[in-house]
């Protein structure tokens, strides 16, 4: 526990786990509908179907892997109705993440910023992983 | 005098809204409520912003308990994030690429600049 925070691996235990997540694994972040207003209402330059940096800007990011799960499971049973952001572990990787599976939850993955795996992720870095993710 | 509809709307969502999410965020995949520090120094950003400038094209609660502030014009994006401990991260980027990225302890007339730099 860290700020208020529980994480799944402790600081200072974070790593790149090549082995046991393969590159070309979909990595699927559902968007919490209650985490904006509404800016479209009054500004028309807003963008609706972008993932932004709040969206994906953690410490430790919590996505769901297609190995262990599907998209249509996500967005019917976990998450009903959610939007989802999409991108595969070779792109978040390529943005400069780390990756491993979260021990206390096997349909997940968690996204460490390989930079500073024990700090909030840096803006550009996960203003990369916007530019490529795919909003569903 | 009235507040112009998004920024009286913004400040009710903050007010309304975003200071009734959980606290703690009952999963890794929630946001939950952002912490007092992140709500004052938000709201006083947006309080403080001149008459007629851009509506928000973005507020929203981080995942680690901060509020997300942004404005466009064109293809001129201004981002500021408010840290769960009040502290500020400016970004300015131009066509999604960063230019300019800088920290402010708190809201003070610095941010300025960056408001200037949207509108130029």
């Amino acid at each position: 526990v860290a700020g208020g925070f529980s994480y799944s691996i402790p600081r200072g235990q974070r790593f790149d786990d090549k082995q046991n997540v393969a590159d070309n694994l979909t990595l699927w972040r559902a968007l919490d509908p209650n985490q904006k207003w509404n800016a479209a209402l009054y500004n028309p330059q807003a963008p609706v179907n972008k993932v932004h940096l709040a969206d994906i800007r953690k410490e430790e990011l919590s996505t769901a892997v297609s190995d262990r799960t599907t998209l249509t499971d996500l967005k019917s049973v976990r998450f009903s109705n959610w939007k989802v952001a999409e991108f595969t572990v070779a792109e978040a990787r390529h943005c400069g993440y780390w990756a491993m599976r979260d021990p206390l939850n096997s349909e997940d993955v968690l996204l460490y910023d390989g930079t500073g795996p024990d700090k909030i992720a840096s803006k550009p870095v996960a203003k990369k992983l916007t530019r490529l993710a795919r909003l569903l | 005098m009235a507040l112009e509809a998004w920024r009286e709307n913004a400040i009710s969502w903050i007010h309304d809204h975003a200071s009734a999410l959980p606290d703690p965020a009952p999963s890794g995949y929630h946001v939950g409520k952002p912490t007092p520090e992140a709500q004052q120094h938000a709201l006083e950003i947006i309080r403080s912003l001149p008459d007629g400038y851009f509506a928000l094209s973005e507020l929203a609660v981080t995942l680690d308990r901060g509020i997300e502030l942004e404005w466009r014009n064109g293809d001129k994006e201004l981002t500021i994030d408010v840290l769960d401990d009040g502290s500020l991260e400016i970004l300015h980027s131009t066509a999604d690429t960063i230019t300019e990225q800088r920290t402010l302890p708190r809201p003070d007339w610095r941010l300025g600049s960056s408001f200037d730099w949207l509108a130029s």
